[in-house]
């Protein structure tokens, strides 16, 4: 039995170092994000500025298994968000990119639960 | 690696004007690196008027101020690069950048300017206590929000910070459909320029809270109030002034930081008052080659200033290509007595035209003192001002001969005098 | 003879101006350092106007709003109704800079013109 949780341990730790696909962007060399932006374009569009998180990286935190639904649930996968602005540039962007994905309004996004709405109608609604 | 004799990092009003400067100075091979998916930076989102007076002679709004630029950029064909993120400079002058379809590009430049603007100061940088609920924006979230993807981010809105910004953004919320209550400030006067008082609070009956900050927010998956309170002379809050108002949406415009994370990064010295790059008469960086104008080297109140100082700096980086740029640093500009900050930090009498804007804030608010500037010991200018404020940006001109005049002038200090 | 005190808007100086007024109309400005807040002065007391802006949605465009503004200025007491006209506009892409979006707002003969271009989607 410890074999095989060593085993599967080994295994976590190989693929956690497995090459440029589904990598972190920010940290590879400028070889590495160049062959990582040729091998998926999407790499290539920054969202999140002040730590440099891509496109890619987000999509890839909203599909992978328990996945991000929520602006607060990519911040946490990959950081989009956390720095210096605190998502003031990207919030808007990664709104729409879980609207997209997500197949929802972009009225239904939340921030970390259900409840924590961000957009509450469109222009004049109210008037 | 791509050759280009000047590299433009953002293509907002700076970048814009900056290379029409260039080109109008002899140099076509000039490209504009812009993130976004369209010129004209944040001018696109400030739909409201203000714009213009000084350059046109016109009053505009935002994205119309804008086209202008664009569409001599368009007429010029001055080549731009979208949705191409500036990721790296370095102190040869290698510039890197990332696109989708492009992929890692570089670019073996002769000058680079930086117009890279700025950002906003968010909520984590005031530590104001409670809960992380959604419904807190930075003004310029909001604006982005409400002006370009066309969504309300609120109902019933608190603003803190009387900036023009959040002025501007009181009147936004209010005429899209929003309840404004109130906007708060701590200091005992508004940041902002008062044309914005009169037309986004007083037109509205929205109240200027001054000398009042929010010390709370309650709510913990969306904003349901804040608690403000009055502060003392030293902006700490008084117990037992705190007022409870209710509302779902919290607004904040509380600064703007010129966004030098790539200039830090190359290692261009950094003025601290300003946040942005020290430069000298010609906007030339401590580096050399590198540039510097608009909201990125001090954040402006006029967008008029920033295309006269941009285009300033793409004359000025064709002058350095040109090797016709005198690198010593002859004339220190000092700020003193009640003034925050100057740009330029220095004057070099080969390079400056005819008349140089030197620009400046005070530090405080003053009523009926004098600007004065001295040339060593000598005062050259005495101009009474009936007022003086850290929210409006203030201009001496020095002009060249007196420059010629004193050739041993080590000092130049812009300072306020009671009388 | 009363006097009212108020902030010329014209530009950004923001100078503060001080008008003597009667029934007849305006009697004496001081404060202004040009002529337009002179005439801004005469008007802000008794008829005060404002220029409006606003966006609107639009159809099969590259961006989805498009900011416009009044062409000229409007009586500020005009200015809620005339937003509230807006609410049901849409206009469909391409969008020149200058066209007109909305005529005769509130009934007051000054159109709304789009304040940029925007193309249709492909």
């Amino acid at each position: 039995m410890k074999r095989i949780i060593y085993l599967l341990f080994a295994v976590a730790l190989f693929s956690c170092n497995s090459p440029l696909d589904k990598s972190i962007f920010e940290p590879l060399s400028v070889e590495d994000k160049s062959k990582l932006i040729d091998s998926n374009h999407e790499y290539g569009k920054i969202i999140c500025r002040c730590e440099m998180v891509t496109l890619a990286e987000i999509k890839d935190a909203i599909h992978r298994p328990v996945g991000a639904t929520t602006i607060d649930g990519v911040k946490r996968r990959t950081r989009a968000g956390a720095g210096r602005c605190q998502g003031g540039f990207c919030s808007p962007k990664v709104l729409e990119i879980l609207a997209k994905e997500l197949h929802k309004d972009p009225r239904e996004i939340a921030k970390f639960d259900q409840q924590a709405i961000l957009l509450v109608g469109f222009d004049k609604e109210s008037l | 690696m791509i050759n280009k004799d000047i590299v433009i990092i953002g293509g907002g009003p700076a970048g814009l004007a900056a290379a029409i400067g260039a080109y109008e100075a002899g140099n076509k091979d000039i490209i504009i690196l812009e993130r976004d998916n369209l010129l004209g930076g944040i001018l696109n989102q400030c739909i409201h008027n203000g714009f213009g007076l000084h350059t046109f002679k016109e009053e505009l709004t935002g994205p119309e101020y804008s086209e202008r630029y664009v569409r001599k950029i368009k007429d010029l064909k001055i080549e731009t690069s979208l949705e191409t993120m500036v990721i790296d400079i370095s102190k040869d002058l290698v510039v890197s950048a990332i696109n989708e379809d492009k992929g890692l590009i570089q670019y073996q430049a002769k000058a680079v300017i930086l117009t890279m603007g700025c950002r906003e100061r968010p909520r984590g940088a005031l530590s104001i206590p409670g809960y992380r609920p959604s419904g807190i924006f930075s003004a310029g979230t909001a604006q982005r929000f409400v002006n370009i993807e066309g969504y309300m981010p609120g109902k019933s809105v608190v603003i803190l910070g009387s900036g023009d910004i959040g002025l501007i953004m009181a009147r936004r919320m209010t005429l899209e459909g929003a309840n404004v209550k109130m906007v708060v400030e701590i200091m005992p006067y508004s940041g902002g320029l008062k044309r914005n008082i009169v037309q986004c609070l007083d037109d509205f009956s929205i109240p200027l809270k001054l000398s009042h900050t929010v010390t709370k927010i309650h709510g913990s998956t969306r904003v349901t109030g804040v608690t403000i309170a009055k502060v003392d002379d030293l902006r700490n809050p008084i117990n037992g002034t705190e007022e409870y108002g209710e509302c779902d949406t919290l607004l904040l415009s509380v600064g703007l930081i010129p966004e030098n994370e790539l200039s830090r990064k190359v290692g261009v010295i950094i003025n601290p008052k300003t946040q942005g790059p020290v430069v000298s008469e010609s906007l030339e960086t401590s580096i050399k080659g590198i540039f510097a104008a608009g909201n990125v080297l001090h954040v402006h109140d006029l967008v008029d200033h920033v295309s006269s100082e941009a285009y300033l700096a793409g004359k000025n980086a064709v002058k350095y290509i040109n090797g016709l740029l005198d690198e010593i640093k002859m004339i220190d500009i000092q700020a003193s007595d009640g003034v925050r900050y100057t740009v330029p930090s220095s004057l070099n009498t080969n390079n400056v035209e005819d008349l140089t804007q030197v620009r400046f804030r005070s530090s405080d608010v003053y009523k009926d003192a004098y600007v004065s500037v001295y040339l060593d010991e000598e005062r050259i200018l005495h101009s009474k001002k009936r007022i003086l404020t850290p929210g409006e940006m203030e201009t001496v001109t020095i002009l060249k001969k007196w420059l010629i005049e004193r050739p041993n002038l080590k000092t130049i200090t812009v300072k306020i005098e009671k009388e | 003879m009363p006097t009212k005190e108020l902030t010329c808007i014209n530009c950004p100086m923001g100078c503060l101006l001080s008008v003597e007024f009667d029934e007849t109309g305006i009697k004496k400005v001081t404060g202004n350092q040009c002529k337009r807040g002179e005439l801004y002065a005469a008007k802000e007391v008794i008829t005060p106007k404002r220029i409006v802006t606003s966006i609107v949605p639009v159809l099969n465009g590259v961006e989805d709003m498009v900011s416009v503004k009044t062409a000229i200025d409007i009586p500020k007491e005009l200015v809620k109704q005339c937003v509230t006209e807006l609410k049901n506009v849409k206009v469909e892409a391409p969008v020149e800079i200058g066209q007109v979006i909305l005529e005769n707002v509130c009934g007051t003969n000054v159109c709304v013109i789009a304040t940029k271009s925007v193309e249709r989607k492909k």
